[in-house]
């Protein structure tokens, strides 16, 4: 029971961690909400199973898939500047086409007759015991792939040159500006890196879970509800807010399997006391207004 | 003299401005169209136009005047459109009675998400907005008893006996809901919403008090997203969870993203363009309608950002830049105070 | 009964203590400057005094009545009004839609003569040398401007203690001339339907530039690393040791 809650809290935890982890960092440079986050998540994971239906191997299927999705979103970045200046405008347009991205793969899947379209080849096969639950080689893949990049992430942020120009462009525009970093390439840059993280999440995590075109506003949600439960902004804030979230859903789903259908109501309503208690979310910045 | 008043009012304030004068034949079409057309399927999507318009007006008053991100707008309607459902079928409530009762659980269930709204801002309320009708759906899927779970309720009474006479009912209360919307937000209160928007430090320096005027914008604003939901359940006659839906709550953003935002007509004609395009490309397209639709959306917000609204008045009227009356596009001087109108039109 | 008056205000920001244990009073129809040097805790001071922050310990009372506790716009209401050092202006309304707000809202005082907003917010704003601007989106504004609409929003709220805060900056001098005119006006008549017998005003000002500052208060308190280091007419204050040390290097008084 408790194995089974640590098994897949600590594997959702690692997976809204990365997504948290990009979106933050969108956020933090390009200061809008992109709600089309998870669907490039989801579009990453379909054309890696579309590739793989046409006979790629696997990691070159991964490759093609990362890279179409990170292009994709590249330009899709260039719809988002006419409207800048209006957050309402943004989330409606990136909502746009996180919707035409979903209806796009439903297009594609009703007309390509008689193929099954839900479950991913794993990367590898097989399963071992840990804790005395079945546990695929699959799942440690993904574990050992999403903590690598996570780890890689915080490396390249901390440690890097460009990484702490990213994080300086965040926190001041106008002196990353003086200082001499050209703010359009590091916008650029950095989605590059944010989608490919969600590509990455998606290619590897996906074999785990049954794939349905809708399923990205879901997540959405859950992913919405760890970065502004974590402090919007707040990398170490979204990464506990990640785990302390999953945990929460497996448990209910275990422990209380009569209301397991109530988890993301559940979710929802922990986060939104929260967020009353604390506005700016469990370690966002709580700098009074003035 | 009543007569005489009505005229000069028409010759002063609609005939000289066009859009005014499109509203006005718009209105009058409106009037008589059942009488040309009767074919179910389009009166009842001119219902659904007439519902739907409140609710997205409703939205635009909370957000786009007040500038409360409300991303979970659909609470309000549901809420109001369950209201009513259960009322109608345990209790045998008639529709003229769980319609105003609906609409004013819909103010209280405004009062409770505008509780949030005291402490945040942004997108941390439009999370937790958006967050409630989630819960919500919970509660109702629990109390299945009472909801009827997923399949909903079914079997709830007719508001009217006719389509057409529902027709009118709806058209009525359109009519005068969005009357009072707009003489809402050209009041003082609608200026207090306004300052709040832009500024709600300022607002409070300026002597605001701000905390009623937000809670006041969520009751004003369910109460007629609940006066939608209620005529929503008493024409459908079914109801499920799927009105809690994230779609139902973007739809009312989307409408008046398009139609152009703190004007309260801009999200009619929102509503007005788009229910028909989405219901033509589902006829012609099925389910790759959405796709289309998004497409065309993106298309708009992108290349026309201030809405259809105000493309349709750039390229009719010239606001007098002396007395702010509004004149029609082809005049030269203003025609209240007669002061040169620039050629092109400034925004 | 004294007007204003503050005791032992203290606000620390974590390990700063941006106001530190201030206390000191402002008499009616009196003119206090507050000035010193970047970052002294004059701006935080002035703000919990216009209760849009919130002190961690020490008192307000105004007209003798405690009103720490108080709400920004409760404060208002009272007769406290003031204007921000980095300019808020309602962006999307235009300049005379930005005076009216406060005159909606503000309390009735007893020689309220019923105007219409509208009226009201003009006259306004001909005091304060912006009736042109009236149709303008405050948006659009230059710095000059801005300032001139915060103190006529400041203002329209009817106030009878006006707090400004670097009300000169962004001005060029003939403005800071009919601005320095407009401020002594008004302590002499004060708002005209303000409930305050006396009909004058009290102001708190806080600026750089001494010498046109110096030219209209009655009296300066002068704080550094939020704490009082003098007070006084502006002829005890710049001969003052401690003043003089506190602004080496910075401009001469
Ligand atoms: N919201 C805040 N959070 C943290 N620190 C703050 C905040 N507001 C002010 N401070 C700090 O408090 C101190 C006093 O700031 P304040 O703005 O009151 O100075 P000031 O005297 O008005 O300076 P200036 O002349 O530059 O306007 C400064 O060290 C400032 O960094
Ligand atoms: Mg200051």
């Amino acid at each position: 029971m408790f194995a089974n809650i640590f098994v897949i809290g600590l594997l959702n935890g690692c997976v809204y961690a990365l997504l948290a982890a990009g979106f933050s960092l969108l956020f933090s440079v390009a200061r809008i909400v992109n709600l089309a986050y998870t669907a490039y998540w989801m579009i990453a994971a379909y054309i890696y199973l579309g590739m793989t239906l046409l006979g790629l191997p696997s990691w070159l299927a991964a490759a093609v898939s990362i890279i179409l999705t990170i292009a994709m979103s590249l330009v899709f970045q260039r719809l988002l500047d006419p409207v800048k200046g209006n957050p309402m405008s943004v989330m409606i347009l990136t909502l746009a086409i996180g919707v035409i991205l979903q209806k796009s793969v439903s297009f594609v899947q009703d007309s390509v007759q008689g193929v099954y379209f839900q479950i991913v080849p794993s990367l590898i096969k097989g399963s071992t015991h840990i804790l005395g639950v079945a546990v695929t080689y699959q799942y440690l893949l993904s574990l050992f792939v999403v903590l690598v990049i996570l780890a890689a992430l915080g490396m390249f942020l901390t440690k890097t040159r460009f990484g702490i120009a990213i994080r300086a462009t965040s926190q001041d525009k106008q002196v990353a500006g003086l200082v001499g970093i050209n703010e359009k390439a590091v916008a650029n840059i950095v989605t590059g890196i944010a989608v490919g993280v969600a590509a990455i999440a998606g290619v590897v995590v996906s074999p785990l879970y049954v794939l349905e075109p809708w399923m990205w506003l879901q997540h959405l949600l859950v992913l919405m509800a760890v970065v502004i439960f974590g402090g919007l902004g707040s990398l170490k804030g979204s990464m506990i807010a990640a785990f302390i979230i999953a945990f929460i859903e497996a448990g209910v789903v275990f422990l209380l399997p009569s209301v397991g259908f109530l988890r993301s109501a559940i979710v929802m309503f922990i986060m939104i006391v929260v967020l009353l208690v604390r506005p700016r979310g469990l370690f966002g910045a709580m700098v009074e207004e003035h | 003299m009543r007569i005489g008043n009505i005229t000069d009012y028409l010759k002063k304030e609609i005939f000289p401005v066009p859009t005014r004068v499109m509203a006005f034949v718009g209105l009058a079409a409106l009037v008589a169209f059942p009488l040309i057309m009767d074919q179910p399927h389009i009166l009842r999507l001119m219902i659904m136009i007439f519902i739907f318009s409140i609710f997205a007006a409703s939205w635009d008053l909370i957000s786009a005047y007040t500038g409360q991100v409300v991303l979970g707008h659909a609470l309000f309607f549901g809420v109001s459109a369950y209201t009513c459902a259960m009322l109608n079928t345990h209790f045998n409530m008639s529709p003229v009675m769980t319609i105003p009762i609906g609409a004013v659980v819909a103010v209280a269930a405004g009062l409770i998400a505008g509780f949030p709204a005291l402490r945040l801002k942004g997108i941390y309320l439009g999370l937790t907005t958006m967050a409630m009708p989630v819960v919500l759906v919970a509660v109702i899927e629990y109390m299945r008893s009472y909801t009827g779970g997923e399949q909903g309720i079914i079997g709830i009474e007719q508001l009217a006996t006719s389509r057409v006479h529902f027709y009118y009912i709806a058209l009525l209360l359109m009519v005068v809901s969005i009357a009072v919307l707009m003489k809402i937000t050209r009041s003082k209160i609608g200026l207090i919403f306004q300052a709040i928007r832009d500024d709600e430090i300022a607002a409070r320096a300026s002597g605001v008090n701000t905390t009623y005027y937000k809670l006041l914008s969520f009751s004003l604003s369910g109460l007629f997203a609940g006066l939608a939901g209620g005529l929503y359940a008493h024409f459908m006659r079914v109801i499920g969870p799927s009105v809690f839906e994230f779609s139902f709550s973007f739809e009312p953003i989307i409408w008046t993203i398009f139609g152009g935002g703190a004007s309260i007509v801009g999200p009619v004609i929102g509503v007005f363009i788009l229910l028909p395009v989405v219901e033509m490309l589902h006829v012609h397209l099925g389910d790759n309608a959405t796709l289309i639709y998004y497409l065309i959306l993106v298309i708009v917000v992108v290349f026309a950002p201030g809405g259809v609204l105000r493309l349709i008045n750039r390229y009719t009227e010239k606001v007098c830049p002396e007395c702010m009356t509004v004149n029609a596009f082809p005049r030269r001087q203003c025609r209240v105070c007669s002061a040169k109108l620039s050629a092109v039109n400034g925004e | 009964m004294s007007f204003l008056q503050v005791k032992g205000l203290t606000k620390r920001f974590g390990g700063i203590t941006a106001v530190n244990d201030v206390s000191f009073s402002v008499r009616r129809n009196e003119i206090v400057g507050l000035i010193g040097p970047n970052g002294a805790g004059k701006s935080t001071l002035v703000q919990m005094l216009m209760r849009a922050q919130n002190p961690d310990s020490g008192k307000i009372y105004f007209h003798g009545e405690d009103i720490t506790r108080l709400n920004n716009w409760q404060a208002v209401h009272r007769g406290i009004a003031g204007s921000f050092q980095c300019t808020r202006p309602f962006r999307r309304l235009p300049v005379i839609a930005n005076v009216m707000v406060p005159c909606t809202v503000r309390r009735t005082g007893k020689k309220e003569v019923k105007t219409s907003t509208q009226i009201q917010a003009i006259e306004i704003m001909k005091k304060v040398g912006i009736p042109h601007l009236a149709k303008t989106l405050a948006a659009k504004l230059s710095q000059g401007d801005l300032k001139r609409l915060e103190i006529a929003r400041a203002l329209a709220t009817c106030p009878d203690l006006m707090i400004l805060d670097e009300p000169f900056g962004g001005l060029n001098p003939g403005e800071i001339e009919m601005l320095s005119q407009l401020i002594k006006d008004l302590r002499a008549g004060g708002c005209s339907d303000s409930p305050l017998d006396s009909g004058g005003l009290s102001m708190i000002i806080i600026e750089h530039k001494l010498s046109e500052l110096m030219k209209i208060v009655d009296r300066v308190v002068v704080l550094c690393f939020g704490e009082i280091i003098a007070e006084g007419t502006p002829a005890e204050v710049t001969q003052n040791e401690k003043v003089i040390e506190a602004y080496i290097g910075k401009e001469g008084i």
